[in-house]
């Protein structure tokens, strides 16, 4: 009844069996340990599991791992490289882009998707690229500055 | 007069500063409590009910129970001796209505605790849930807090007599009176909130 399936997440390769209905979040969470992506509403509504599939954002509570079998997966552990966290992390830290934190792995590669679309936005183009992630704690104008904090510094980075 | 010396000293008064715990929040290595996975450990799921009022007139739980992997299968019955969950809030003349942690053969809101499957995997548990078998007679209700002040509403909590929570005074009312010609006024506010309940933040102190 398992399937066995063939997954690179942050660049390494895991090959392991799961059940069909598995769902791509509880897969990098508990099959793989990487619980940096969150669980918050498991309908696709709150962004807190946002991945990045195939370089492209997917809401990973509406995904099955087998439909990741053979591709790429990025989480937000694959951000910070050597230990330097990458400008968008840098940009939330800046301008308190988070209190809890919960949202902010799915905030984070949101913004990564939208800065890669559009390397610079304006505020109203970041609202509507982060609309698909849910903020609780307080409001969205300090994550409006953070991106356009990391925009900046990703801009001055050449 | 005396001379005051100061020493230089760092301000934080109008810094900004960076907060030491975003680095771990923001590179996905904090621990909450889902991330916590222990030796054994189980999964628990809830069935909710989907009726606004309801009689709980029967529940069958043998087929949940019987699941492969099911541990445990709890409903109303099973937490009689268990206290009420808890009122944070402390206005004055609050009433508190006893709401148990499962519902006691009646429902009173969308999203009710009726019963509870602890498993070894979550998906077995959430599978239990479709087992459990309920029967339910909806009763009417009145889910709008205008229409439930209204006069003969039907009553949420039937030990009592309307559907207020508190009353709540604010101001020094006889300054109030005297600028206002003794005539009581009323402010209409409508407060909402989302669903919410209180938890440890420290997933650690647990164990």
């Amino acid at each position: 009844m398992e399937k066995t399936i063939k997954v690179t997440v942050n660049g390494q390769d895991h090959e392991r069996s799961v059940e069909p209905r598995t769902l791509l979040v509880h897969f990098l969470r508990e099959t793989l340990g990487l619980t940096g992506t969150h669980v918050g509403c498991e309908s696709s509504v709150c962004g807190a599991c946002t991945v990045m599939l195939e370089g492209r954002t997917v809401k990973s509570c509406t995904v099955l791992a087998v439909q990741a079998n053979g591709k790429s997966v990025e989480t937000v552990e694959g951000l910070a490289q050597n230990g330097d966290m990458h400008a968008i992390q840098e940009g939330f830290w800046n301008e308190h882009g988070l209190q809890c934190g919960f949202c902010t792995p799915g905030m984070i590669m949101s913004v990564q998707q939208l800065l890669n679309d559009n390397p610079d936005p304006s505020r109203d183009e970041i609202r509507r690229g982060i609309d698909g992630n849910l903020y609780r704690c307080t409001g969205y104008q300090h994550i409006v500055k953070a991106v356009e904090s990391a925009a900046k510094a990703i801009a001055a980075e050449g | 007069m005396a001379t005051m010396t100061t020493t230089p000293r760092k301000a934080y008064v109008g810094q900004r500063i960076r907060r030491t715990e975003d680095p771990r929040l923001m590179t996905g290595t904090a621990t909450y409590v889902d991330d916590i996975k222990r030796e054994g450990m189980l999964y628990a799921t809830v069935l909710r009910s989907p009726h606004t009022a309801a009689k709980i007139s029967s529940i069958s739980i043998e087929k949940a129970a019987a699941l492969p992997g099911v541990r445990a299968v709890y409903t109303g019955a099973d937490v009689k001796g268990v206290g009420p969950v808890p009122c944070a809030g402390s206005m004055p003349t609050l009433r508190v209505p006893h709401h148990a942690i499962l519902a006691q053969n009646r429902v009173y809101f969308v999203g009710h605790a009726v019963a509870a499957v602890v498993a070894t995997d979550r998906y077995v548990a959430q599978d239990a849930l479709g087992l459990i078998e309920v029967d339910y007679e909806p009763t009417d209700h009145v889910a709008d807090p205008e229409k439930a002040l209204e006069e003969g509403s039907v009553r949420v909590h039937p030990e009592y007599p309307d559907n207020i929570a508190f009353t709540y005074h604010s101001g020094r009312r006889r300054r109030g009176e005297g600028l206002c010609r003794g005539r009581r006024h009323r402010q209409p506010a409508n407060y909402s909130s989302a669903l919410g309940s209180l938890a440890d933040g420290n997933p650690r102190r647990c164990g």
